[in-house]
């Protein structure tokens, strides 16, 4: 199996490449915006720490969103990370510039009068036994793993198909989703001790 | 509230951890990757490493970073010699979350402004060590403890908030590495106008500490180095770290 981790310059990457590799060494993991890489790969990971707009920007300089879509159509699965998941959303209230548009939503921000931005530190999900991505995922709670978060915005769906994994944070807002070969997670699962671990198995798996 | 964060804090000399007492004595303690691993096990919520070869100006040590970003699986904040965007940039690439900035960077606030704009806020936390002199104020002493500034610390504290950093850390001196129990008195000293998360640090030495800082939602977090390092009075060298039931607790209470 061969993954990407799409290079965006954008954040950390390396912990992802970490924590797959230490899951199996039959996996060839690549970090890389090269589109023959990306279209000979069996799964997609997105993933990224930084501005909405800047990430949009990288995207069409490395003349990427045609590569992308077409990863998209292909059916293969893809996972949307931070704002690698936002990115498959329309647009940001962050920025000005159109995102992916795989998923139907946006990206809103947290009200700084509620709680305190960025939604820092390890909050629980919970999430719907129909996503593959939590099957047999351990718990922290009685009934809820837990995650490391570090964002100031969230994704708001328009679509109430998708399997939703929501989280508390001033509001319920939607920590993962899931449809068809399109995967997002607001938290970091790489940062994630066991509990990412185990997600990740389950995409390895998917 | 911003959930409440238990970070060990340890400290690096060349490709050992060490520990003090109030940044003097340093002993040796254990290997980094076996005390990362160890804090795998332990769940831990986050892993703060400072590089006290950062003192005398060495270079970063990039091996063993990279060696100890390959086995963390935690977000791991490193502060040390770090002076320079390529440095930063480098860090991050090889898997380090946050990096840690320091007084001696205060000189130079287009770095720290630059730094912020380019990784995020949430990338750059900040380090502010902090010292109660006889009259009882709380005095910022720099990084190499040589010379003491007298600006005021809530001056201090507004300038590197509105640096945009995500995080200050302050590092109460006197009670670092000594177990001896948090000076809850800077509680009140601290009149920040911004809503920036701080984590505070020096000479806890028990759950029931960290419960009462949490409570306060102007605190996001507790640094603890010595007692998850050390036990007894004779300070034999036991990793640890609370356990399950208190760190459920702790999130209970936050939510």
């Amino acid at each position: 199996m061969t993954i990407t981790i799409l290079d965006l310059n954008l954040g950390n990457l390396k912990s992802i490449h970490s924590v797959i590799n230490s899951l199996s060494d039959k996996i060839y993991i690549k970090i890389s915006n090269d589109r023959k890489v990306i279209d000979q790969s069996d799964k997609l990971i997105i993933s990224g720490v930084g501005a909405f707009d800047t990430a949009v920007n990288n995207i069409e300089l490395m003349n990427l969103r045609n590569p992308l879509n077409e990863f998209r159509d292909s059916g293969k699965p893809i996972l949307g990370i931070c704002l690698g998941m936002q990115l498959m959303t329309k647009f940001s209230e962050e920025g000005n510039l159109n995102g992916l548009g795989w998923v139907d939503g946006n990206c809103k921000k947290f009200s700084g009068s509620l709680v305190q931005v960025p939604h820092m530190g390890w909050n629980i999900v919970d999430y719907e036994q129909e996503c593959p991505l939590f099957l047999n995922i351990p718990h922290f709670t009685e009934k809820h793993p837990r995650f490391y978060f570090v964002h100031s915005y969230y994704v708001d769906l328009n679509d109430e198909t998708y399997n939703i994994g929501k989280t508390q944070y001033g509001i319920d807002f939607i920590s993962s989703f899931s449809k068809g070969n399109l995967f997002g997670v607001q938290f970091h699962p790489e940062k994630s001790l066991n509990y990412g671990i185990s997600l990740f198995k389950n995409f390895l798996n998917i | 509230m911003n959930p409440f964060r238990i970070m060990p804090i340890l400290l690096l000399k060349n490709n050992d951890c060490v520990k003090g007492e109030r940044f003097k004595n340093h002993k040796y303690v254990g290997d980094p990757l076996n005390i990362v691993k160890i804090f795998n096990d332990k769940e831990v919520d986050e892993i703060v490493i400072l590089d006290t070869n950062a003192r005398s100006r060495q270079a970063i040590n990039w091996t063993l970073i990279e060696k100890i970003a390959n086995e963390c699986r935690m977000p791991f904040s490193y502060g040390g010699n770090i002076n320079n965007i390529e440095d930063i940039r480098k860090l991050n690439r090889l898997g380090v979350e946050k990096i840690i900035l320091t007084q001696s960077n205060l000189k130079d606030s287009s770095f720290i402004k630059n730094a912020v704009k380019e990784f995020g806020s949430s990338t750059i936390s900040f380090l502010l060590n902090i010292e109660k002199n006889i009259f009882n104020n709380y005095i910022i002493k720099d990084n190499f403890f040589t010379f003491l500034k007298k600006e005021s610390l809530n001056n201090t504290l507004n300038t590197i908030s509105c640096l945009n950093v995500g995080e200050i850390i302050i590092q109460l001196v006197n009670s670092e590495g000594t177990r001896s129990g948090f000076d809850f008195a800077v509680l009140d000293e601290i009149k920040l106008n911004t809503n920036i998360p701080i984590v505070l640090t020096g000479g806890i030495n028990s759950f029931e500490e960290c419960l009462t800082l949490s409570k306060n939602p102007r605190i996001s977090g507790a640094g603890i180095g010595a007692h998850f390092i050390f036990y007894g009075d004779n300070k034999a060298v036991l990793i640890d770290y609370f356990n399950k039931d208190q760190i459920l607790s702790l999130f209970k209470l936050r939510i």
